[in-house]
């Protein structure tokens, strides 16, 4: 969590946030025939980790960043499109 | 004949030893129901571990003291019980095999994290990569109706996991806890989530394929009868992988200080950039260590889940991971070391179920209480009754490659 908000009282607060809300979100008030509660939840831990984990490689992140502003940057380089 | 010198060290280990014969004397077969025994034999340790501290012998002399007022307590307990229950806790054959059933995950799953941390990667992510290991396992044996795809689809599923793990470590420099805490949430979330979607709300249909024990009848003709008796009732009719177990902390021990693989290994973990110049790969050697450990924790996941209750409950491993790694700092990051903490843990959980059996109906609670045992014996180990022990030298950073 500390990771998360980068270390900052502000952003710990809305990191939190975003954990709590995935918690809450599929714990209560699902229809249970359209989703159900027990997958709901599992997938929202799922997702923590996965968040956890991507924010712990900031360097895969801003590798793709890197890239992207490349390819913004010169069209003509990117290999799409010609 | 050379009567060895007395000095406080040895002094402190026989306080420890006549600590812990002051519990002892009081349990079958001895069986001493008078009081004064175990407290002649405590105070006797605890003066020699009092005379050790003197001596200058700090940390040994503290724990054999400990250890005598823990004999004192335990053994009191003990005479005051009665003989029945004594009987039923303290059948040693059996204590010996269910702690061997107990350690063997831990076994598996420690001697993982020990090729992991002496690549220099730490691995929180150990309980995860069981938890995998138990799901997948189980899931296998049932699909294919054979234990030995199971452990290996358990294998594999553990192993994914560690190249996941050594993926971001490694590769990405992550931060080493963070993406181990991230494995283990993501595991949770993937078993938890596969387990409702493959099998709603039934468990896992009952007949799966088990794991076969092996059957040593030769150890009952061993005389005397007794002895026998005894040796056929703890090491029997083991479960194969316990055996296999066994062998991998063996193998294991030669592979990491005898093979020039295990020295690379090893130097990758102590000084990355040194091996870096000779020519070792270190992400090489990374990836190898952290997916092996994958691969073992996820063998000790399967061995939980195929081999000891034949079903899978959501976040079945309840912490086994980390105090496999638990184990792997108090054994000082060596196979055997690591091997002996999996059987103290591996005894202390036999023991609490017995306990919690014998007096479920005269102490009330006490079947509760007694779990808590190997997570206490958890906390005093790594707390420093223990040595220091000393960590592979760079464990827990990144590197860098120039």
């Amino acid at each position: 969590m500390a990771l998360l908000g980068r270390s900052t009282a502000i952003g710990v607060g809305l990191a939190a946030f975003i954990f709590g809300a995935l918690d809450y979100g599929t714990t209560r008030g699902l229809d249970p025939e359209i989703f159900d509660p027990t997958l709901a939840g599992n997938l929202s831990l799922m997702i923590q980790g996965l968040v956890v984990l991507f924010v712990g490689a900031d360097l895969l992140i801003l590798y793709l960043w890197n890239l992207r502003r490349k390819r913004l940057a010169s069209p003509r380089v990117s290999g799409r499109g010609v | 004949m050379k009567v060895p010198a007395l000095t406080p060290k040895r002094i402190a280990i026989v306080g420890a030893v006549l600590g812990a014969l002051a519990f002892w004397v009081a349990l079958p077969p001895i069986h001493v129901r008078n009081l004064a025994v175990p407290v002649v034999l405590a105070a006797l340790a605890a003066a020699a571990g009092a005379y050790a501290v003197r001596a200058g012998e700090a940390r040994l002399g503290w724990s054999a003291t400990v250890v005598g007022f823990l004999g004192l307590g335990a053994g009191y307990l003990a005479t005051r019980s009665s003989v029945e229950n004594l009987e039923i806790v303290f059948t040693w054959s059996t204590l010996i095999a269910s702690m061997l059933v107990f350690a063997t995950p831990l076994m598996f799953a420690s001697v993982g994290g020990i090729f992991s941390e002496r690549s220099g990667v730490v691995n929180i992510g150990l309980e995860g990569m069981m938890l995998m290991g138990a799901f997948w396992g189980i899931w296998g044996a049932d699909k294919t109706g054979n234990w030995v795809t199971g452990v290996l689809v358990g294998m594999a599923a553990g192993g994914f996991m560690g190249v996941l793990h050594a993926f971001f470590s490694v590769h990405l420099r992550a931060d080493q806890i963070i993406g181990g805490t991230a494995i283990n949430l993501l595991a949770i979330g993937i078993t938890g989530y596969a387990f409702v979607q493959l099998y709603g709300t039934e468990n896992i249909p009952a007949g799966v394929s088990e794991i076969p024990r092996l059957q040593m009848r030769f150890l009952e003709r061993i005389p005397p009868d007794s002895l026998g008796d005894f040796l056929y009732g703890a090491f029997g009719r083991l479960s194969v992988m316990i055996w296999v177990g066994l062998l991998f902390v063996i193998i294991a021990h030669f592979l990491m200080f005898k093979t020039p693989l295990g020295l690379r290994l090893r130097s990758v973990g102590e000084h990355p950039r040194a091996a870096d110049t000779v020519g070792i790969s270190v992400y090489g050697m990374r990836y190898f260590g952290v997916t092996l450990s994958g691969v073992l924790a996820g063998a000790g996941g399967a061995f939980l889940s195929v081999g000891v209750i034949s079903g899978f409950n959501e976040n079945m491993t309840a912490g086994r991971g980390f105090i496999a790694l638990a184990a792997v700092i108090a054994g000082n990051w060596r196979p055997f070391g690591s091997l002996f903490f999996a059987c103290l843990f591996g005894f202390s959980t036999a023991l609490a179920f017995r306990l919690g059996d014998a007096y479920r109906d005269s102490v009330a609670g006490l079947d509760v209480l007694a779990q808590m045992l190997p997570y206490v014996l958890t906390l005093i180990i790594v707390a420093g009754v223990i040595g220091k022990s000393i960590p592979p030298a760079s464990v827990g950073r990144p590197y860098t490659k120039q």
